[in-house]
């Protein structure tokens, strides 16, 4: 009896949550800890890497003394790889099992960052800000509400009380770091969090470059210069203000996040096209708020809200008509614009707003519902072409995607089920009747609706040895223009499919002490198939028009492995290997509005594995620690980091003569540090050299990243 | 609960195992040296494109492919053939002129280290040893000079370079997208259609431009002007001029929707320029439409003897929808002399081939064209004097970027 008036309590809280839309936060797993406390000394990282999610979690407590940047923290964890262009400040995509761009979703307590600029992004942001990062391969948890084909990874604040973290950092090529991360709770409740960062670097490191003779424009060799129009500076502030632990909220707190950037471009797609004036900017204001309470009206009932509005302007300019070499000389040139003409302001908006509402009924069954909205609007103005059409004509983006999840939970084994409802809506305005008369703008727009499920399972088949097995259908909606084009120039594509992939993974999972000793070792099986990539149709013909289109079909199976071994506090070491065999499976590909016309022709790489992905790397991680050293309460730590990857083709694997092939060469660069803490960590200085070997490093084809470089890290860290 | 822990490494050590003996190397084909055709095969899949330039000795039979063997080529190429050299314009980010020439082993080597301001707009040859190359500012905003390059047609070295020649008065209308260019009796001329550079609108359909320029010192000399056609050739094709074997040149027009255009307003069809005038030769016109029932021809070439091997479009009439469409082409043998058209048999109807350049060779009477054809693409040789066709080699590319003798 209770439990049906408990269901149909459920059924009007949750109606009511749907209906208005209202949304936000989600923690679930917060709720799921409850039960876990039988599971003695095990930390919050560690409780989270044992769900039956593929998942990684990154205790980030070990990273603050030396106050890495998170995306470099990242770049050690299994199926993730990093690839920059340069350095500090430079571009840089995320990949995991194959998977990049936006098919991989990043959240900060659980709000995605989709749209939150360049500026506060994960180079950025220093660890010292977070607790963990979670990593989801390939299945997300309903509570991470978002159309992420890959994985995502999620940023978990940290959330101590009252502590003051303040790092600063000086090193090569001018480069300065500094981040102050703080919390203040009153005993009624009152809090602040701040977290402030502030990145400058000249990044004029020394590159091996090609060299242009600017009058005879012949290539006279490759030389060791040094970059001279790379410099970048971020700064950023997230504060948060609000309640904590009164009867009606867990926490009620109101932000907002100030961010800015700057950035000189030195290359294009290679090294081979230098640039001097090429320069880009922006800044994000992002107000948002959250709430939370548990055992809302009844025991197990918890709510989570969430809403944000993200304001976010990037400029890019390239008005220089001049050519420059990599000595920095330059002529004037006849045309403007090193790259491409442009003074352009592209000004996006983005709504979001999130609603979570969980349900524990027993000791072994829970539910969860969430629903995210997010509505995007964007528009851009190039001040060197006012007579284009296109200026300040907005695209709109509306998505709504509902997750709802049963778990259930016993000793031995729990398992989720989930489904979940992605909604788009998106609208753009066209012109209509192009050169005719009759020429005129229209708003067009379209819906597209994708059910998505999914299920994870954990079974402990001894306390130290879990299997873990999870399964997602996934899909990533289009964005408006990928779907409309730009009204012009771009073509509407209105048959548009979103990405979709199948992701399975299988892992064991092992964890031993034996007296001072401590064993983990992990491994996964990967497997993807994924269709209908979203991607520009090839531009290269006689049309200078393109649309988007669904091109491809991927299989991905890939293992990845871990081994670690620590020696009580004193001694660590650890490395994981990942190994992922991507491969083309489309067998006819189909030409639809391409410049071969209509058609379906053979697929020359099937059966290849895809290029310009690196597939193998390993990483590998050694530390040593001596405590009372010197003082009681003081200690001397020693890191020491490698870092292998297997040099892979930029272009089809399988043709062109070996000699002739572009390669992104293989790497191995090692990093180590020493640092010495003082009072139990309240005082300490590292110093760090990055790339010991001095090793020319490329993640890309012929971008070349920082050689050697040391730096000096100092912190200041106090608790109550 | 060791033999857990046994199992655990052991299946570590069997990953290890299974990831060390993986490589990408495929069975690779070995070149025969001294294989006198060279195509470069431009091979897109998954978004990307890559060329891979083979040779061969055989068109008519067996599949060329670019299977472990083939010059790799990143970033987008145009090819021509200059001297003994096949020249690979274009790169990642730059423009650089590459020259793919046969080594002292018999096989193709490629050579050239030489980089262009911004993208070449035209390439043609003038002498045994000499190649112009014209680069045009890629809209109105940014700049206003053009720019010739003189290259040497064996090493790819660029000789010298020019900007004092102003892009107008090529630009009055609207900025011009340069269809065409050829160099005959100390003369250059350069095909046109005006076209906005945001919309790619064309607005002026009614007259045919030909820009001529002096030889060596690059002057402009003449805007020649005609309104029994439009504009010649068409946007990105380079199939506004073919010169005969006196240095006569013909202008082909054919204000095709489905080469880009947005309007047509006159007939498709041909003028000439006899060797070094900077007059149309007011006795020639070649009526295309009037002779044909309003077909237009797409994609020509000169093989001699006043004939053209051409692709004509059968779309007709060509709307709105069929624009940037280069499709539904049929093959045909146009004599320019007698202004006849006979339609090629053998060669199905197909769409154009993704190459800007018309990639076809020509030996004797033979024209070979690589032809996408369902099955896959495929080479046909056509007998110009027979207007017969026979389909030859597979070839295992998306398209043909380049196709030469060397």
């Amino acid at each position: 009896m209770r439990k049906i008036n408990t269901t149909k309590m459920l059924c009007a809280v949750a109606g009511l949550a749907f209906c208005s839309q209202t949304l936000a936060q989600t923690d679930l797993h917060d709720s799921i800890d409850l039960h876990e406390v039988q599971i003695v000394g095990k930390t919050k990282a560690r409780k989270m890497h044992e769900q039956a999610y593929a998942i990684s979690v990154v205790d980030l407590a070990t990273k603050y003394q030396s106050a890495s940047a998170l995306n470099q923290v990242l770049n050690t964890v299994t199926s993730i790889k990093i690839r920059e262009d340069g350095g500090l400040g430079s571009n840089y995509s995320f990949a995991m099992n194959g998977f990049s761009g936006n098919q991989v979703k990043f959240f900060i307590d659980g709000i995605p960052m989709d749209n939150f600029g360049s500026s506060f992004n994960l180079a950025n942001i220093s660890a010292n800000m977070a607790d963990r990062i979670e990593v989801y391969k390939g299945v997300l948890p309903v509570y991470l509400g978002s159309d992420a084909l890959g994985g995502a990874v999620n940023i978990v604040s940290r959330t101590n009380a009252n502590y003051l973290d303040a790092t600063y950092s000086v090193g090569s090529f001018n480069t300065h770091r500094a981040a102050v991360n703080g919390v203040y709770t009153s005993k009624g409740g009152f809090t602040l969090r701040a977290n402030a960062f502030a990145n400058y670097s000249d990044n004029n490191y020394k590159v091996y470059a090609p060299i242009v003779n600017l009058s005879t424009n012949k290539q006279e060799g490759e030389e060791w210069v040094r970059r001279f129009n790379d410099g970048y500076q971020s700064y950023g502030l997230k504060l948060e203000a609000g309640v904590v632990r009164k009867s009606w909220a867990d926490y009620l707190l109101f932000g907002v996040i100030a961010s800015a950037d700057k950035r000189n471009v030195q290359t294009g797609a290679t090294m081979d096209a230098v640039y001097g004036g090429v320069k880009n900017r922006s800044w994000s204001l992002i107000p948002s708020v959250r709430y939370k309470k548990n055992d809302l009206l009844l025991p197990g009932l918890s709510l989570s809200l969430y809403g944000t509005y993200s304001m976010v302007n990037t400029y890019n300019v390239d008005t220089l008509a001049r050519r420059y070499n990599w000595y920095g000389d330059y002529v004037a040139s006849t045309s403007a614009g090193e790259a491409y003409l442009t003074d352009a302001t592209i000004r996006e908006r983005q709504w979001q707003a999130n609603a979570n509402l969980s349900y524990i009924i027993n000791d072994h069954h829970s539910l969860v519902l969430n629903n995210v909205f997010s509505a995007n609007r964007r528009k851009s103005n190039d001040e060197m072409y006012p007579d284009d059409e296109m200026n300040n004509v907005p695209q709109q983006l509306t998505k709504n995607i509902t997750g709802l999840g049963y778990q259930i939970r016993y000793n031995r084994w729990n398992a989720n089920v989930f489904g979940k409802m992605y909604r788009l809506y998106s609208s753009t305005n066209k012109l209509m009747d192009q050169f005719t008369e009759n020429q005129r703008w229209e708003k067009l727009s379209d819906r597209k609706q994708r059910y998505g499920y999914g299920a994870a399972a954990t079974y402990y088949i001894l306390p130290s040895l879990q299997a873990k097995v999870s399964f997602e259908r996934a899909y990533r909606m289009p964005e408006a223009v990928e779907m409309f084009g730009d009204g012009l120039v771009q073509k509407a594509n209105p048959d548009l499919k979103p990405e979709s992939s199948n992701n399975l993974n299988a892992g064991l999972l092992y964890d031993q002490t034996f007296g001072a000793h401590r064993v983990q070792a992990e491994v996964n099986y990967i497997y993807r198939d994924t269709k209908d990539f979203i991607l520009k149709g090839v531009t290269m013909s006689s049309n200078p028009t393109t649309s988007y289109d669904n091109i491809g079909k991927v299989q991905t199976r890939g293992i990845e492995a871990s081994l670690g071994y620590a020696y009580k506090r004193n001694f660590h070491i650890n490395g994981n290997l990942t190994y992922q065999n991507i491969k083309d499976k489309m067998k006819y590909q189909e030409s639809q509005n391409t410049f071969v016309g209509d058609g379906i022709s053979e697929n020359i790489t099937y059966g290849q594995r895809l290029p310009n992905i690196p597939y193998f790397f390993m990483n590998g991680h050694a530390d040593y620690q001596f405590f009372n050293l010197g003082a009681k309460g003081n200690s001397l730590t020693l890191n020491y980091d490698i870092q292998y990857i297997h040099d892979y083709y930029l272009s089809f694997t399988g043709l062109g003569a070996k000699a002739t092939k572009k390669v992104i060469p293989e790497q191995l660069s090692h990093n180590i540090s020493v640092g010495y803490s003082l009072c139990d960590g309240r005082y300490s200085v590292v110093a760090e050299c990055n790339n010991l070997t001095d090793a020319k490093l490329y993640d890309n084809y012929r971008l070349q990243k920082p050689g050697r470089s040391f730096n000096i890290k100092f912190r200041y860290y106090i608790s109550k | 609960m060791k033999n857990y822990f046994r199992n655990s490494i052991i299946l570590a050590a069997m990953a290890v195992g299974v990831l060390t003996s993986c490589n990408d190397d495929l069975a690779a084909e070995q070149e025969t040296p001294n294989a006198p055709y060279v195509l470069s095969l431009g091979v897109t899949s998954n978004g990307n494109t890559t060329y891979y330039v083979v040779s061969t000795d055989n068109l008519m039979e067996g599949t060329i492919n670019a299977v472990g063997k083939g010059i790799e080529q990143n970033g987008y190429h145009d090819y021509q053939k200059g001297g003994n050299s096949i020249f690979c314009i274009g790169g990642m980010g730059v423009t650089s002129a590459t020259a793919v020439v046969r080594g002292a082993d018999g096989l193709l080597k490629e050579q050239g280290e030489f980089v262009f301001d911004n993208s070449l707009s035209g390439f043609c040859q003038v002498d045994d040893n000499t190649m112009v190359g014209l680069e045009l500012p890629t809209n109105k905003e940014s700049g206003s000079q053009l720019t010739f390059y003189t290259v040497d047609a064996n090493t790819a070295a660029i000789l010298s370079k020019n900007t004092n020649t102003a892009v107008d008065p090529i630009d009055r209308l609207d900025w011009p997208s340069i269809t065409g260019m050829m160099y005959s009796g100390g003369n250059l001329y350069v095909t046109y259609t005006p076209m906005n550079s945001l919309t790619f609108e064309t607005a002026y359909t009614d007259t045919c431009f030909v820009a001529v320029y002096s030889y060596p010192d690059m002057q402009f000399v003449k805007l020649m002007k005609d309104t029994r056609v439009g504009p010649g050739g068409s946007w990105g094709a380079f199939n506004g001029l073919m010169k005969d074997e006196n240095d006569n040149l013909y202008v082909m027009s054919n204000s095709a929707i489905s080469n880009g255009y947005s309007q047509s307003t006159k007939h498709a069809g041909f003028l000439r320029i006899n060797k070094g005038e900077t007059e149309f030769d007011a006795d020639y016109f070649f009526d295309f439409e009037a002779l044909t029932g309003g077909l237009k021809p797409a994609h020509v070439a000169y093989v001699g003897n006043g004939l053209v091997f051409a692709e004509v479009s059968t779309l007709n009439p060509q709307t709105a929808s069929d624009r940037w469409g280069d499709k539904s082409l049929k093959c045909c043998i146009i004599d320019l002399v007698n202004q006849t058209v006979t339609d090629v048999e053998g060669i199905p109807v197909h769409n154009g081939n993704g190459g800007r350049r018309f990639a076809y060779l020509t030996e004797g009477n033979n024209v070979y064209l690589p032809v996408s054809t369902s099955d896959g693409v495929y080479i046909y040789r056509t007998d110009v004097t027979t207007a017969q066709a026979e389909r030859g080699a597979k070839v295992s590319t998306t398209f043909v970027g380049g196709f030469f003798r060397l």
